[in-house]
This record gives C-alpha cells, structure tokens and sequence, in this order.
C-alpha cells in the first residue's frame, strides 16, 4: 500500500499582513487513519489471541503433567477383612470365609417406621419386630438391621424398594461340615475374631496369612468315623456325653478330637452353651483303670516284681482304713500280665505301694499328667492332684482314682508308654513330611515293648476282647470309674473309657474313648462297665479307621480258615 | 512455542492411555476378586454337599451302602485261600482242554 502524505502547500508569505490575520488550516488523510486504526486492532487481536493460547497451553501443561492422577475404581471386595481358611491334614476344606452383605438403615430418612418395620420383617421373619422399630425410631443416622445376609435375602430387601436401608458388604465365617470337629474348629465372633478352637489358638496367624490356608492335623475321614461311632455309642448306652481322641504317637498329632453333644459352628446360638464345652480337652475325669498301664509301666521301671512274680489279690487290701476292692476277683494270685489283663485294683495298688510314690509321682510328671496338656488349644484342662500324696494316694492312683486328668492327657501318656517309651507333644498342626519329631525318653523301650504285649493281652484275654477287631492287632486297656457326688462315689453313675492302640507289632495309633454316665443296655446282662460299651465302640472306630489309615490287615490261617468255611 | 504445544499434547495422550490401562487393571482386579469369591463359594458349597454325614445318609438311603467292616477287608496275597480261585482256575483248564478237543476232532 502507498503511503499518503498530507499535501504541500506553498510557503506563506509571512511578511505579508493578509496572511497574517488568516484562519489556521489543516488538511487530514481520512484513509491513512482508518489504516492506522485497523492496524491497531490486529495487533491487540493477535495478543489477545497470544494470551489465550499461552493459557490453554499452560492449563493443558499444568492437566497432563502435574495433575494429581485419577483414583482407581473403588475395590470394595479385595479390600474385605478376611481370613485364612482351615482345611483338614488331606487339604479338606473345613472352614472359608465368604462375603455376605449387611443390612444398616439411617433412621433420619425413615418416614414411617411402624411400615417399614412390617416389610423388614416380610422378608427377613427372623428379626423382632420390636427391636428394629426401635432402632428405626433412634433418630440417629446409622443403625444396623441383620448382618450376614445371603445373596437371595438381599434380594429380597431390595424388591422393598425403603430408600432408608443400604447393604454393607461383610465377610462370614463359614463351616461347610457343619458340627463335624466343631470343638476343634472352634468358632469366631461377628468381627472375625476367633473366640474358641483351632480359631482362637491360631487366631494370629489366620487373620495374618489371609492367603495360605491352616492345615490342620486332623484327618475329616477319622474324624466322621470317631463322631459317628460316638454317637451311636451315646444313642445305644443312653449316656449323657462322650469323647473321643484319636492320636499318632509318633508324631502327637490330633487326627480326630470330638465331644458329645456337639454343636453346628454356623449356628452357635441355636445350641444350649454346655454343648461347646469340649470334654476331650477340659473335662476332667477320674478315669479309673486305664491308668493302670501307667501303674505297670512303673512296676516294671522301678523292677518291683520278679519275672514269673505272682501278687496275692485274693486277699483283702487295707491302705489307711480304706479297703481295696476289685470288680473281677480272683481266687488265685496274679502275675503281672494277669494283673492288667483283669483289670485287679488290689494289684495295681500293691505294685504302685512297691514303687513307691515319690517314683510314682516322678512317672506322672514326666508323663505330663501333672500340667495341662501342651496342645495350641486354649481349651485344655490343668489335671486335679492330691495336694499331699500319702501311701492311699499312691494306692487309689495306680487304679485311676484320686487323679483327675482330660481324656486327651491320659491319651498323651499312654501314647507315650507304647511309642518305644518316648512322649510326643500332642498338637493340633499337621507335621511337614519329614519334619524331625522332638520326643521325650520317659520309659525305656524294652519296657514299652512289654506294656504293648501286656496290653494286647487284655484284649485277646482279659476285659478288652469287644474290642478285638481281627488283623488289626489291637491293644488296649478298659476303665470304669464311679463319678465323685458330693464328695460320695456313686457306683450307678459311671464313667467309662477304652483306650485302644494298634498295630501291635509296631504300636501307631491310639484311640481313647469316654462314655459319661452310659447305662446297660439289652445283651450286656445288666452292665455298664467299660468292657460292655466303651470297649465295644473303641473296637468299631479301629475298624473303620485302620484301612483309611493304610493299615493292611493280618490275618493269620485259623481265621483265613474259618472265613474261607463261612463262604 | 509450537514444539512446547506438541510436546504437551503428546504426553497428555500417553496420560490418558496411562489411565486407561490402569482402569483396565483395576476393572480386571475387581474381575479376579469376583472370580475368586465365586470360587470360594463353590469350594465352600462342594465342601457342604461332601459332608460325611450327608454322603452318609445318601449311601445308605440310595445305595444300601454301610462303613466297610473288617472281615470284607483281606491282604491281596491271601485272597486265593478264601474266594476259591483254584477250583475256577481248574475249570478254564477244563474248558481250554475241552476246546482242544473239539479243534482235534474238527481237523
């Protein structure tokens, strides 16, 4: 464009007087301000425009580099409390957390709380009415309704469409096999904290290591063939409990602990509180002639009795007043095996006065029978002991009396007395394949050899032959003890126990069995010892658990013989 | 100022693919989480439907199955002396020479 200047005008005459007095002119170029003008407004576009870009620039700067970044979606159900699951020592599940969803409502959004009440309780009748109406009338904004719901009660508080209440999701404690090991088990509050069995003793670690499942040592097919046998026991003998241990000496695992009545852990408050008392582990017994091995293993030890030695018990015993009775008496005097095999309190008590109590004592305590039994379980009884241990208690305790011990210390003791004399903690952990045992010398193998023939003998010979069970080689020892009632024994109530152990040849389980109070029944011709009923279901949960054990049966040619004659 | 708007640009679109994977990873950690819930549930009701008791009843009401007894129970090596398998034995060899016979008789 050609710039315009303004016109030149001739030089005025300034000397000359008419110029002098002329008006002032000045002549503007219209066009080249419009230029200017617009020149103007281009450039303050362009900074205008400048400015705007330099600010998105920077805000897109300020978005993609230095903007915090997006939260993630919100991962409510990983980031659950859970804990570990328990399987049985064959990785059985036996407990698993699962998530349930809890009911809250916010009182202040209720509008009617008399109808909403009604449709609550429509859907889920096991609430009272009057406590979630008044919790509903509380005014405060948080009040929970049911917790641990199931997906379809969910469901079903949703089709009420009560824009109060909102579901919390929750984990839920979860025992699929239901009462089987229920005392074992155990059981945890609402907060998932384990309050009794396996869930409070190793409470730390399952909610520690939620991702590793406990192996426990019980095996869940032993367990069912133990509860089983149980409580047919409880069912044919009308006895008012039972419990039962089954132990791996070598090891001291727990393959089946159970306790009669039981309960269903998912639905604890449905059963009466005694029947989560576990009686295998708390209940303290005077469990009478099974202690008698103890009382051998002792006379043995100590060499109180000759080899071929026979004790006078056809005669009568008086220790301190108290005179000694036996329930088999017996015309003859006894050898030792004779002694256990017909269970002679008279010669248990003569062997224990021999050995005197000091050695006594001494044999108990290294058996474990003056602590409580070192299982993980919290549940575990301290034994009831004479506090001064005169000639009578040495006497009274070499039969099982005046000594008040759980079924699962006895079962520790004498599964020590048959595992080459060495004592194993009893434990509630399954032990890695393997794994170095830690065990405890308390009698010498050569008198654990003997205890096992001497107790093989009371089966195949003396009070324990309901329990033989052929090829299996069963051991054992029966007990019958009258129960202490107001400080008077009654001989009507009684306590019973079997303690089976097998195979013979190398000794590797052991079974303990206790009645509590059985009665006699049609064919026991008015008993109720032992030999009558615990024995007898001793003898079927060996049975049953042998060949699950992957023991082979031994059966020699006379009975081959006379099965191969049956057929 | 061009390469500055370029540059930016860029990293804003690397961003955003940044987020949307990690939105990916946390829909297909919601995803496992959820499958695993479903697993345990199924564990825990296979576990249910296994129970001794239940299996039991079942075997017992449907099948007329009771526990194994000791005497249905023999050592492999003594089976033969108690079901007989010498006379069965005795009478394939019958058959076999039997058979013989018959091809001898045939030719």
């Amino acid at each position: 464009m050609k710039r315009l200047n303004p016109v030149a005008l001739p030089e005025p005459e300034l000397q000359s007087p008419l110029l002098a007095h002329a008006r002032n002119v000045r002549v503007e170029d219209v066009e080249a301000r419009f230029i200017s003008q617009a020149r103007l407004r281009i450039i303050l576009g362009v900074v205008v425009f400048a400015l705007c870009l330099a600010g998105l620039v920077s805000r897109l700067a300020e978005v993609s580099l230095f903007r915090a970044p997006h939260k993630l979606l919100a991962l409510t159900d990983t980031q659950l409390k859970t804990r570990a699951d328990i399987v049985d020592r064959n990785g059985e599940l036996m407990v698993t957390s699962l998530k349930t969803y809890s009911l809250y409502a916010n009182p202040k959004k209720v509008w009617d709380p008399v109808a909403s009440t009604e449709a609550i309780i429509s859907v889920l009748p096991h609430l009272d009415a009057s406590v979630i109406e008044e919790r509903l009338r509380s005014g405060r904004s948080f009040v929970w309704i049911a917790r641990n719901l199931t997906p379809k009660q969910r469901q079903a508080v949703f089709m009420l469409g009560l824009p109060e209440l909102k579901f919390q999701t929750e984990p839920k404690r979860v025992y699929p096999r239901q009462d089987l090991a229920a005392h074992v088990l155990g059981f945890t509050d609402i907060d998932q904290n384990g309050t009794a069995g396996a869930e409070r003793a190793f409470n730390d670690r399952l909610s520690g290591d939620e991702g590793t499942p406990l192996a426990l040592s019980i095996d869940m097919r032993v367990q069912f063939a133990l509860t089983d046998e149980l409580k047919a026991g409880v069912k044919k003998y009308q006895a008012k409990a039972a419990s039962g241990v089954v132990l791996n000496i070598k090891t001291g695992e727990v393959l089946a602990m159970a306790s009669l009545p039981d309960f269903d852990p998912n639905r604890i408050g449905a059963f009466p509180p005694e029947s989560r008392l576990n009686r295998a582990s708390m209940s303290l017994y005077e469990l009478g002639s099974t202690f008698k091995p103890i009382t051998m293993a002792l006379a043995l030890e100590e060499g109180v009795i000759k080899d071929g030695e026979k004790i006078n018990v056809q005669n009568p015993l008086k220790v301190r007043d108290k005179i000694i009775n036996d329930d088999h008496k017996s015309h003859v005097p006894l050898g030792i095996f004779d002694i256990l095999a017909k269970s002679s309190n008279r010669g248990a008590a003569i062997l224990a006065m021999r050995a005197g109590g000091a050695a006594q004592r001494d044999l108990l305590k290294r058996l474990g029978l003056f602590e409580r039994p070192p299982i993980e379980l919290k549940e575990s009884a301290r034994p009831l002991i004479a506090q001064e241990w005169q000639d009578l208690t040495t006497a009274t305790v070499s039969y099982g009396h005046g000594i008040s011990v759980t079924p699962l210390a006895l079962a520790s003791a004498l599964g020590a007395l048959l595992n080459d004399g060495k004592y194993v903690k009893p434990t509630l952990l399954k032990r890695p394949v393997g794994q170095a045992v830690e065990a405890r010398q308390v009698i010498t193998p050569q008198t654990s050899r003997t205890l096992s023939d001497m107790m093989r003998y009371v089966v195949t010979n003396g009070t324990g032959r309901n329990a033989d069970i052929k090829g299996y080689g069963i051991m054992g020892k029966t007990g019958t003890a009258e129960k202490l009632v107001g400080g008077q024994y009654d001989h009507k109530r009684l306590v019973t126990s079997f303690v089976a152990a097998f195979p013979h040849r190398d000794p590797h389980y052991l079974v303990f069995v206790v009645f509590d109070e059985p009665k006699s029944y049609q064919g026991s011709y008015g008993y109720a010892t032992a030999g009558w009923n615990a024995a007898k279901t001793a003898g079927l949960v060996v049975e049953r658990i042998a060949p699950l054990l992957g023991l082979k049966r031994e059966i020699g040619d006379i009975v081959l013989a006379k099965a191969g004659g049956a057929q | 100022m061009m390469m500055g708007v370029f540059l930016v640009v860029v990293l804003y679109a690397i961003k955003i693919k940044a987020l949307e994977a990690k939105n990916r990873m946390a829909a297909l950690e919601l995803e496992k989480a959820q499958s695993e819930q479903a697993v345990r549930l199924l564990a825990a009701e296979l576990a249910h439907l296994q129970n001794p008791e239940r299996l039991r009843i079942l075997a017992k009401e449907q099948l007329g199955l009771e526990p194994v007894k000791a005497r249905q129970i023999l050592p492999i090596e003594q089976l033969a002396q108690t079901v007989g398998l010498k006379p069965k034995v005795e009478k394939i060899a019958k058959s076999g020479q039997a058979g013989g016979e018959r091809n001898e008789g045939g030719q």
